[in-house]
């Protein structure tokens, strides 16, 4: 199999004109784009117009890349910019600080429905005690499932997180997680699980 | 750059979260089509009108008919000016064209493009008017001699 061809190539491709270096770049970072939005409560309609718009607004942008391996952190701010932007022009409130650590109520028709396409049953009872952290929370473990190597920036840029501050949230976030999960008599096998 | 070096229990917890969010909310197969036609709106061979930012206390307009967004765009001696009033579900978009070397502006035609919509018309006197533009990201295209010749970058009507 041939080498994956470096962010910088692509970049340089796509902005040449290649479409298959393109659709390349949009295989790679989709599931970041999607993540981001749906990270910020958007529904699955809203949610492809942000990826949409990100898209649009990165073939504006090709030929003055000029740091082609920071194109996840500059993907990511953008979705984050135009998730924004939706929740704006849906007149929707961007969550303020406290409403943002406030554990989420989370709507238990979704969640029932959730449950039902997952066939361990501990998977379900995860993902229900994910969907009552909160909403701060979900979005940075959201960024951090989504990016093959996440690092500092991009993560940073995703969320509009200080750099120093993801390290010790995302520690509280999974330790209320499994503090959630215990509650639910669920033991998560932190170990020797193989999947 | 830096990476996170997530603890082992963590990357697992994560990992596993993640297998979940791929069964429970995958990214649908027609965003990322979507995302793969983008290419095709790019056109390089147009020639970019740059956004002239304003603070955002001068771009925003209060009026009895609800509030307004301006924005600038500038290329050389291109000038083109918009004002976007959001009328739920659309947008009325009104503008202006100035070339301050080459005034003659009669046949020119001004198109405002979405990602899946584009609607054209001509210029009067310089200045130009849309009735209908769906919310969302659009830009406009100038025609000159027939030729697209320039566009703005996407912006935001809305």
């Amino acid at each position: 199999m041939p080498e994956p061809r470096t962010l910088t190539d692509l970049v340089t491709a796509a902005a040449e004109g290649e479409r298959a270096a393109w659709n390349e770049i949009v295989e790679r970072f989709s599931s970041l784009l999607w993540s981001v939005a749906r990270a910020h409560r958007l529904g699955q309609d809203d949610a492809a117009d942000v990826v949409q718009n990100t898209w649009l607004r990165l073939v504006d942008h090709l030929d003055s890349i000029r740091q082609p391996e920071a194109l996840a952190g500059w993907l990511a701010t953008t979705a984050r910019y135009e998730s924004l932007s939706m929740l704006r022009r849906r007149g929707r409130d961007v969550p303020v600080r406290d409403d943002d650590l406030a554990p989420n109520v989370a709507d238990p028709a979704a969640l029932a429905l959730d449950a039902a396409m997952l066939d361990d049953e501990r998977d379900g009872r995860l993902w229900q005690c994910f969907a009552q952290l909160p909403a701060r929370c979900q979005r940075l473990l959201r960024v951090l499932m989504a990016v093959d190597r996440p690092n500092y920036a991009s993560v940073s840029e995703a969320l509009g997180l200080p750099v120093g501050s993801i390290g010790p949230t995302r520690m509280r976030c999974l330790t209320t997680l499994r503090t959630l999960v215990d509650d639910c008599e669920y033991v998560f096998e932190r170990r020797g699980r193989s999947s | 750059m830096s990476e996170l070096h997530l603890p082992p229990d963590d990357a697992e917890l994560l990992h596993r979260l993640q297998r979940i969010v791929e069964v429970v909310d995958p990214v649908p197969a027609d965003v990322v089509e979507v995302g793969r036609a983008v290419f095709a709106l790019r056109d390089p061979h147009l020639t970019r009108l740059e956004v002239v930012s304003l603070p955002a206390e001068l771009s925003a307009v209060r009026s009895s008919t609800g509030s307004s967004r301006l924005h600038f765009f500038e290329h050389g001696s291109v000038s083109i000016d918009v004002e976007v009033t959001v009328q739920e579900p659309f947008a009325r978009v009104l503008g202006a064209v100035v070339d301050t070397v080459d005034d003659d502006l009669s046949g020119c035609r001004v198109a405002v493009e979405t990602a899946d919509s584009s609607t054209t018309v001509d210029l009067e006197q310089g200045r130009f008017s849309f009735g209908r533009v769906p919310l969302g990201l659009a830009r406009l295209v100038l025609e000159r001699g027939g030729h697209r010749e320039m566009s703005t970058a996407w912006f935001e009507i809305g």
